[in-house]
């Protein structure tokens, strides 16, 4: 075992030991305090086609009755009478509830049953776009450079009263350029100039077209999804999103090089201009 | 100068190992170009993780029995976010006039893994933690324990540090309650 181990330090300046691996789910962060009084909050995340739900619930532990010391009600949210949904955000909470509120308790009511505390909020994505050089025209024979400026983000909400965080990060770039062609690619691009190239060089998402006209290019962008609660570990959501960016109209035109008297830019007019 | 067959040197050459063999002294080995392992075993890991979860396990049953008072006594086991994060517990508590009245207590733990670089150890392992006997009163003395709080919870704890000063980095709710038994 210990020739084994050192064996691998050496080439990875580590000693490792595994014993178990198998694939268990955590739920969630829970301190201390909150886990004595009610057990800790039941956390999870999905994706929809747009967005990451992230739902959470929570047995609500107090009462207004035996909220106790500081708890008052006064201007806490209410929520939904009887029922397990929480309509309004905790604001006054204690590690996942809200202290003193009784969710859909009477006022000043006696007994209860467990009343289980349920919330779910949706994250949003910032929708990619995309660009591209030239800029709304391209050159046929010639590579038109596409690229988004899409990256890795967070959303921040709230769920359960608590902070949560949800980010996003691209891992593909699905372009179809118009032409009957499309890539999928693993790179989201970059200006010609960022990428130290002169205009009309080829880039790793650079496209050509083969004839004039003009074109439609789409973009989808997929991503993945993490939350976290708090300042907790990031929990990965299960799926991906696809998320399409702005649409682009372009022409492709052919280039006719042309002799000329002078600078067309500087004399519009001039011969061959 | 004529050439000698192969097949003859060979020979010779094995004779003239074998013959220095017995006088022969192996130089000492140098040093490891790694660290020492900071645990001889697996088991030796796991024990200094459950010895650091339990201390702190202690101390936070400690605080939150005194109200909430003197929160800065679990700062040593804690990285600063997972301290910032039961700070709030602690804080809520003395607002609130909750008192913890018991002790939780470790029932069994498994060892995930454990790995090292340099002098600095990381250790993760599962624990089955039992709240049984444990309760939590508000400032009339009334528990505000939830009827069906679950009696047992099984957590991921991940320490770092060196073997004597390990620090809960993460501390996570870990939903396959197997740990337990």
């Amino acid at each position: 075992m210990w020739v084994r181990n050192a064996i691998v330090a050496i080439l990875l300046g580590t000693i490792s030991t595994v014993i178990i691996a198998s694939p268990v789910k955590a739920s969630s962060t829970c301190t201390d305090s909150s886990w004595y009084v009610g057990g800790c909050p039941n956390i999870g995340g999905e994706l929809g086609d747009d967005e990451a739900l992230l739902v959470g619930d929570l047995d609500d532990p107090g009462s207004e009755s035996s909220g106790g010391g500081g708890g008052s009600g006064n201007g806490r949210p209410d929520v939904s009478g009887g029922a397990s949904h929480l309509v309004a955000p905790c604001i006054d909470v204690f590690e996942g509830y809200c202290d003193g509120v009784r969710p859909g308790g009477p006022e000043g009511g006696g007994a209860a049953d467990p009343i289980t505390l349920s919330d779910i909020e949706a994250f949003r994505p910032t929708p990619p776009v995309q660009f591209m050089q030239p800029d709304g025209w391209m050159v046929v024979g010639l590579p038109t450079n596409f690229y988004t400026t899409t990256s890795s983000h967070t959303v921040g909400g709230e769920l359960l009263g608590l902070p949560a965080t949800v980010r996003f990060t691209p891992f593909s770039y699905r372009w179809r350029y118009g032409d009957g062609t499309s890539a999928v690619l693993a790179t989201r691009g970059a200006p010609w100039s960022s990428l130290g190239l002169r205009e009309f060089d080829a880039t790793a998402t650079s496209h050509v077209y083969r004839a004039s006209g003009t074109y439609v290019i789409d973009l989808d962008v997929d991503y993945t999804a993490e939350y976290r609660i708090r300042d907790g570990a990031w929990q990965r959501i299960p799926g991906t999103l696809r998320l399409p960016a702005n649409r682009l109209t372009a022409t492709a035109g052919d280039a006719v090089t042309v002799l000329v008297d002078r600078d067309c830019a500087t004399a519009p007019s001039g011969p061959g201009c | 100068m004529p050439r000698r067959p192969l097949a003859l040197v060979a020979p010779l050459l094995v004779l003239a190992l074998v013959g220095c063999t017995p006088t022969t002294v192996i130089p000492p080995a140098g040093p490891p170009s790694e660290e020492a392992p900071l645990f001889a075993s697996d088991e030796e890991a796991l024990a200094a993780a459950t010895e650091a979860y339990e201390e702190f396990l202690a101390v936070s049953s400690q605080i939150l029995q005194d109200g909430g008072d003197d929160p800065e006594r679990a700062r040593t086991y804690l990285s600063d976010s997972v301290f910032a994060e039961e700070l709030a517990g602690y804080e809520q508590f003395s607002k609130s006039g909750f008192r913890l009245i018991g002790q939780s207590r470790i029932t069994n733990s498994v060892l995930q893994q454990w790995s090292q670089y340099e002098t600095k150890a990381e250790i993760i392992a599962y624990f089955c933690v039992s709240l049984e006997g444990t309760d939590v009163v508000n400032g009339s003395g009334e528990s505000i324990v939830t009827a069906d709080r679950p009696e047992q919870s099984v957590f991921e704890i991940v320490l770092t540090g060196s073997r004597s000063d390990l620090v809960i980095e993460s501390k996570q709710v870990w939903s396959d309650e197997s740990v337990c038994g």
